[in-house]
């Protein structure tokens, strides 16, 4: 290996990206949930003008990347951005920066707290090494904003929904309501009720959140843990690994194995998706969840 | 059955909804999925009621009245 290719390794574990022109890098900003407060945005201005060409771009990931820095002016620029809190991204076979939908902070659909995940999981596995890159995702609900099914693990907002007789006035407007058409009203001797398709429900909390008299009620709420999604050249949405984890240290506690069955079974550059088609989901949902 | 009939967006909706005496009811024509679900979502914020809903194949009817309380 030249000293060049092991400078850009080097350089892509803290973030920055050789660009075709020589000498030129791309500084790759990490955004926890694609959050920045405005006094670091103004910071990224002020370096972006100082050692790059006045432009930011950026990234499908929710991250900023300051593009035609010189590689001589790479530490100084990076330590600027420190001083405002900014740390760099990455790039290269690791985890990268989670990404986030604001979640249940500003999101009426949002069943969890999705940056407070995203930064515990950026505490435990950012920047990890890994056999290729590793994507992380959590999206609030079923609307899916951050794509978790994209990702190489992927957490989505879940709730179980129940029906509550008592209150519900038959208007069917959840019937209508239901996007995957789950629920229908059931005639019995005891009267009526709404009933839902399990195997059809996707979790969205629309029923929940819309029933007019509150009779969808939230019987439980946690995530839908996927894994081994994947764009890019060859493209693998991710499999249901568990379709309602309901603490979060069970959720940790998954994450923990998938990645580590990854780390260990992983072929260098495979993506983890690619991975469980060569092993066979079954028996990598076994290895993961068998000792639960 | 009081009102008029056709597909209106939710913000007409909500207007007219609220110019509703107390007992007026009101059926309005909606197109199904993101139709009713926009619907169906400014009525609730708006804390008006829905009676009845049916699917009737070329979009969704509601029925709709004032909240008890207004
Ligand atoms: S995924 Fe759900 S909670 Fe997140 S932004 Fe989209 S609609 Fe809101
Ligand atoms: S929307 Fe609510 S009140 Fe209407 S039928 Fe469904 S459960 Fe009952
Ligand atoms: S949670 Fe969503 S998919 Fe499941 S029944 Fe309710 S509206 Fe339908």
């Amino acid at each position: 290996m030249s000293g060049h290719e092991l400078d850009s390794a080097a350089l892509g574990k803290v973030g920055m990206m050789r660009q075709k022109q020589p000498d030129m890098y791309v500084m790759r900003l990490k955004a926890v949930a694609g959050d920045l407060t405005a006094d670091q945005l103004a910071c990224v201005a002020v370096v972006a003008r100082k050692y790059g060409r006045g432009f930011v771009h950026l990234s499908t990931r929710q991250g900023i990347e300051i593009h035609y820095v010189h590689k001589d002016n790479l530490e100084t620029a990076r330590l600027e951005l420190l001083e405002a809190g900014i740390e760099m991204g990455a790039c290269g076979p690791r985890v990268r920066v989670i990404v986030a939908c604001p979640g249940d902070d500003s999101c009426r659909w949002g069943n969890i707290d999705t940056k407070k995940i995203a930064r515990e999981l950026d505490a435990r596995y950012f920047k990890q090494e890994a056999p290729s890159k590793f994507k992380l995702a959590v999206t609030g609900c079923s609307h899916n904003c951050t794509k978790a099914n994209e990702n190489d693990i992927g957490i989505r907002g879940a709730i179980e929904p129940k029906w509550e007789a008592s209150d519900c006035n038959d208007c069917g407007l959840c019937v209508s309501l239901c996007p995957l058409h789950s629920i229908s009203r059931v005639d019995s001797d005891e009267g009526f009720s709404y009933e839902i398709d399990w195997e059809s429900c996707i979790n969205c909390s629309i029923c929940t959140s819309l029933c007019p008299s509150g009779s969808w009620a939230i019987g439980r709420i946690g995530y839908t843990l996927f894994i081994g999604g994947t764009m890019g050249k060859i493209p693998r949405l991710a499999s249901v690994l568990k379709q309602l984890v309901e603490t979060e240290e069970e959720l940790y506690l998954l994450i923990d194995k998938a990645f580590g069955y990854y780390c260990a079974n992983g072929r260098k550059k495979e993506r983890f998706g690619h991975m469980i088609d060569r092993i066979g989901l079954d028996t990598v949902k076994e290895a993961i969840l068998g000792t639960e | 059955m009081q009102g008029i009939s056709c597909p209106l967006n939710a913000m007409r909706v909500k207007a007219a909804v609220s110019e509703l005496e107390r007992d007026e009811l009101l059926e309005i024509l909606v197109d199904e999925g993101e139709g009713v679900l926009r619907v169906a979502q400014t009525l609730k914020d708006s804390g008006h009621r829905i009676v009845k809903v049916e699917n009737r194949g070329h979009g969704v009817s509601l029925i709709v009245g004032k909240s008890k309380q207004s």
